[in-house]
């Protein structure tokens, strides 16, 4: 369904990478977890599935298809496979939770006849058949991650990609929100769920990769938030610094070689970060020309994308006149 | 499609940016009321040209017995001199520049003149007798107007020659300096309202971030996305144009036909409020299209897919 082929993405030349060398493939019908700290690669890689950035090298292949030969005029079809749920909800907050719903059908040309019959199908699918008319501030959080979970799923997606859908509810709250992903996997779509939700994790039991620095520490069927693995950081197994990652890239081969089994001390070979040094100090010259790395893309990027943070946060008022 | 929610978002965004777009529409409506103004003085300079062409451009008068130029100190022109001029414009010499010319006798030109001046008294003290005879030359190419004036003029019998077109020389000059003032002060304001337009659409994308967000997130096309926007660009320049359409009409209503079409005589100004059948559409098709062509300038800057 969803297959990284050696894929690196670097934002802004000399930076670290994003994400790096990523190797990894979720099947049809999976529900996998994503763990990592912030910054560690896990929105990138659903920006690469969605196309909002192309991979600086490697491949990404979404539903058979690899994404760097999808010309720019046929992502919209693309994106109407994928729903994609975010942690602050990013409804219209001049829409009832019915217009947020319908909206997502009216602007990929849905006749009228059919939202009218999807749109309450979709409501009372996630609960909230009684309050379609109100808009998302008259809406618990959980209430509006849940219209939000309809207007993603209302395409009937084959993949639902979630960008921490919890991270903003209570724990009860978070539980439902996870049985609804649970139905929806149910019926056949893959979920992808980035989170920091221990809970949901441990309770779940599904799939988990974690990432570190761009990279792949993790990748365990049925797995919890917490692992015994020495590579992983949410465990506590590494320190979560990046300035220490920086020192110790995770050429995490050797460092599970290297591992001896002793928890929290992480004491790296001698050896180990003496050649590691040397390869990092030169991160600039690691980025050949060729990466191609748009800059002012990446500038640009906050204006416009989906995922930029500040974009549903401000001027509420305004539109609640 | 769905031409409801697209109307409906063009007004939005017409609404949300209401300053901006008063300024475009007024800017538009300033430079397309100077396009307009130049297409008219031109359309006026044209049919002027074509007029006098039709017309004899170069028009001989012989003595009568009433001249007082010099060459006419013999009285009026005799039948020597007539044929002396007949032969001149038959000649070799003058053939060539000549595409015809057509004589009028004493007697037409007093049937002329009685006509133009039709009730007044003094007309029935004139005879045929007092009239000029006089020829009426059209060229082959109105430069040679002067060269053929000059071949004339101070002939003996030859009271005055005429040329119509050195005559309006000067005021199809003016049109043209004017025309070409007015299409300065257009392209002026319309790159004004070009960036006007660039800029209203930017902040219109700003406004609407994240109604474009979700729509790109849930797989609308680019075209959906970027019409509303595009059609509210040429809504306002549009809008722009109708206005100058308007101060057109009523340049040509008030001031031409008013005011200088009775003055200069309604013979030399052709142009008329009639004229806005041609010039209104241009003017909006013309907003339109540098509109909508700012707008996608400005939407592939500032909207990416």
């Amino acid at each position: 369904m969803i297959r990284f082929d050696d894929v690196t993405k670097t934002y802004m030349r000399g930076q670290h990478p994003a994400v790096e060398n990523l190797d990894i493939e979720f099947t049809r019908g999976e529900f996998v977890f994503l763990v990592g700290a912030s910054g560690s690669g896990k929105s990138t890689l659903m920006r690469m599935v969605l196309k909002e950035v192309a991979p600086t090298r490697g491949t990404v292949y979404v539903a058979g298809k690899d994404l760097s030969r999808v010309p720019s005029w046929k992502v919209p079809s693309l994106r109407r496979d994928i729903g994609m749920v975010f942690q602050d909800f990013r409804l219209l907050p001049s829409k009832t939770a019915y217009q947020n719903i319908e909206f997502a059908l009216a602007v990929i040309g849905t006749p009228r006849k059919v939202v009218r019959h999807l749109v309450p199908e979709m409501l009372e699918m996630v609960g909230l058949e009684d309050k379609g008319r109100r808009l998302p501030h008259e809406l618990s959080g959980g209430e509006q991650q849940r219209v939000a979970i309809a207007r993603a799923y209302v395409n009937r997606p084959s993949i639902l990609l979630a960008d921490e859908p919890t991270g903003n509810l209570d724990p009860s709250t978070a539980e439902g929100i996870l049985d609804l992903l649970t139905e929806i996997n149910e019926r056949g779509t893959t979920v992808v769920m980035a989170t920091h939700d221990r809970t949901a994790v441990d309770r779940m039991r599904r799939r988990v990769v974690e990432m570190v620095g761009g990279q792949v520490v993790r990748d365990e069927e049925g797995g919890g938030y917490e692992t015994p693995a020495p590579v992983s950081v949410i465990s506590g197994n590494l320190p979560d610094d990046s300035a220490y990652r920086e020192e110790h890239p995770l050429e995490d081969s050797d460092l599970v070689a290297d591992w001896d089994g002793a928890p929290e001390q992480t004491p790296v070979t001698q050896a180990a970060v003496g050649s590691d040094r040397a390869e990092t100090q030169t991160p600039a010259e690691d980025i050949l020309e060729e990466d191609l790395i748009d800059e002012r893309e990446a500038l640009r990027a906050q204006d416009e994308d989906p995922f930029a943070e500040d974009l549903f946060a401000e001027d509420d008022e305004e539109d609640l006149r | 499609m769905r031409a409801r929610y697209i109307l409906g978002e063009i007004f939005t965004g017409l609404w949300r940016n209401i300053a901006m777009v008063i300024s475009v529409v007024i800017v538009t409506a300033v430079s397309l009321t100077f396009v307009g103004t130049g297409a008219l003085m031109q359309k006026q300079i044209m049919d002027m040209k074509s007029t006098l062409v039709e017309q004899s451009q170069v028009t001989i008068f012989l003595c009568s017995p009433h001249s007082t130029a010099a060459s006419c100190a013999g009285g009026a022109a005799t039948d020597a001199q007539i044929d002396s001029v007949r032969e001149a414009l038959e000649g070799d010499v003058l053939s060539p520049y000549i595409a015809s010319y057509s004589e009028r006798s004493q007697d037409e030109a007093l049937t002329i003149y009685q006509e133009q001046f039709a009730g007044e008294s003094f007309v029935s003290n004139f005879t045929a007798a007092d009239m000029p005879v006089s020829f009426h030359l059209t060229l082959e190419n109105a430069d040679d107007s002067a060269a053929v004036v000059e071949f004339f003029q101070g002939r003996d019998g030859v009271d005055e020659v005429t040329d119509l077109l050195g005559a309006f020389a000067p005021f199809i000059d003016v049109l043209n300096q004017s025309t070409m003032f007015a299409l300065g002060l257009a392209v002026l304001m319309l790159i004004a309202a070009l960036l006007l337009v660039a800029t209203t659409i930017r902040m219109s994308v700003a406004g609407r971030r994240r109604e474009i967000a979700i729509m790109r997130l849930v797989g609308a096309s680019n075209l959906f996305i970027r019409l509303p926007f595009l059609l509210e660009g040429a809504v306002a320049a549009i809008i722009g144009a109708v206005i100058a359409s308007g101060m057109l009409w009523m340049g040509l209503h008030y001031i031409v036909q008013g005011w200088l079409a009775p003055t200069l005589g309604e013979q030399l100004i052709t142009v008329g409020a009639a004229e806005l059948v041609w010039v209104a559409p241009l003017l909006i098709v013309l907003g339109a299209t540098l509109s909508i062509a700012s707008s996608v300038v400005s939407l592939n800057r500032y909207l990416k897919v």
